[in-house]
């Protein structure tokens, strides 16, 4: 699985959103303290297969992600 | 009962107000944006679905959506955030002391000095009190769109089109406008607009918005946790985070999407229309009869009316109208600039302000009591 990391729980909504509207199904998680460099932060986890239709996705409603993990 | 102290707070509330504010406490009210458990997750979807359709109804993006206590606290943040210091702030000839009184305790600190513009006639010459008014240091205009004292509505559009001209940051206060008219942040160049839940956006009270037009960074007002970042020692540089410190309140936002819903399935111009023609019986009511002074400002509609008993305090009437299980408000309505304007006296006056709830019936009902005051007093308690 990937996760997507997002700004705020407001963006990881936003982008769960967004990829529901492409069809990609997405859950939200709270990041593991290792992933992440200022504490709590909150990602989109989703099948590695989808990358690039994540990608894409967020990138068509403007939904900046601070790095892709590959878990 | 009847009700017409609608400018204040509407009363009653669509029954999905309440229905889903108690379903959020009994069944899913976690702490949004704070865990990854389902009660969290489902508070903060409830959140941002709100922040979603707030931000369709009022032209911006959903992160640029806060949530605040009211409307004076939006109103504070919006200003406090974004005031550049030592600039000039123009602030309309009516406006409401949630504008006023931290203007001018700003002006007292030496961080703005303020003018007034001039609200009188038509859109042209407001535009004109507000050029005549600019001068190099102002960089901030704020105004309201619905006078709380009467049917004035300024031409927003038109005032957002200069200030975007002349690279002033525009705040309107929307708290009697928002869900009676239609409001675009975006095409009406507004670059905060501060509205509450509890008056026409049918929501429960202690729960007010900012809706920024763009992802503006101004200055902190309220520090503390976020649910985010939290090994930094400063908040959040993006919004919507930057401007909500704290637990949001997830049983009255939860309950104002579903107010949202039941307000957009009805539609906001159905609204204004239905409350126009009340707006309109009352005032025709109310002119006929010459111990009756209307306050008016404008020739065109609103939801709100000012007027008095001749040779009666508001108050006395406001409590007459009580007596009979008729809720109005008299007074002073925190608007001290709109009464001066207004030569409303020294009891202020008396205010109705119609909702969807409200019927031609009541507003007849309404009158025949004002018929029953004024019998009542025959002898002026008041110049």
């Amino acid at each position: 699985m990937c996760v997507a990391s997002l700004k705020s729980m407001t963006y990881a909504l936003k982008a769960k959103r967004a990829l529901a509207e492409a069809n990609i199904s997405a859950e939200i998680i709270k990041l593991e303290p290792r992933m992440t460099h200022n504490g709590c932060a909150y990602g989109i986890k989703f099948d590695c297969i989808n990358l690039n239709s994540v990608t894409d996705a967020l990138m068509r409603r403007r939904i900046n992600y601070t790095e892709i993990i590959n878990l | 009962m009847i009700y017409f102290d609608n400018p204040a707070t509407t009363f009653p509330k669509p029954n999905c107000l309440s229905e889903e504010i108690s379903k959020c406490i009994k069944f899913y009210c976690g702490n949004p944006g704070r865990s990854s458990h389902s009660l969290s997750i489902k508070s903060a979807e409830k959140i941002y679905d709100t922040r979603a359709l707030l931000a369709k109804i009022f032209g911006a993006s959903s992160e640029n959506v806060i949530f605040t206590y009211n409307t004076t606290y939006a109103l504070n943040i919006a200003i406090k955030s974004l005031l550049k210091p030592h600039s000039h702030v123009l602030i309309s000839d009516i406006e409401h002391n949630a504008v006023l009184r931290p203007i001018i305790s700003l002006s007292r600190q030496n961080l703005c000095s303020y003018s007034l513009f001039c609200t009188d006639g038509a859109c042209e010459d407001i535009l004109k009190s507000i050029e005549d008014s600019i001068t190099s240091d102002t960089n901030m205009l704020i105004c309201t769109h619905c006078s709380n004292v009467g049917e004035r509505r300024l031409p927003i559009k038109e005032i957002g089109a200069l200030c975007r001209e002349k690279g002033i940051t525009f705040i309107v206060d929307g708290a009697q406008s928002a869900g009676v008219h239609q409001i675009n942040v975006h095409d009406m160049c507004i670059d905060a607009l501060c509205i509450p839940a509890h008056k026409s956006l049918y929501g429960p009270q202690g729960l007010g918005m900012i809706i920024f037009n763009d992802d503006i960074i101004g200055k902190i007002i309220i520090e503390g946790g976020t649910g985010i970042n939290s090994l930094e020692s400063e908040m959040p540089d993006f919004l919507p985070e930057r401007y909500e410190a704290g637990t949001m309140s997830t049983p009255l936002i939860s309950g104002l999407y579903e107010s949202l819903k039941w307000l957009t399935d009805i539609g906001i111009d159905n609204i204004r229309a239905y409350e126009e023609e009340l707006y309109k019986t009352a005032l025709d009511l109310l002119s006929i009869n010459k111990r009756i002074i209307v306050y008016k400002m404008n020739s065109y509609p609103g939801n709100t009316l000012m007027f008095n008993i001749k040779g009666l305090p508001a108050s006395i009437v406001s409590s007459e109208l009580d007596k009979r299980g008729i809720c109005t408000r008299g007074g002073f309505h925190c608007a001290p600039l709109a009464h001066q304007k207004l030569k409303t006296g020294p009891g202020g006056a008396l205010r109705i302000g119609f909702s969807v709830f409200n019927t031609k019936k009541e507003i007849f009902s309404f009158y025949e009591a004002i018929c029953e005051i004024i019998k009542e007093y025959k002898k002026p308690i008041i110049n």
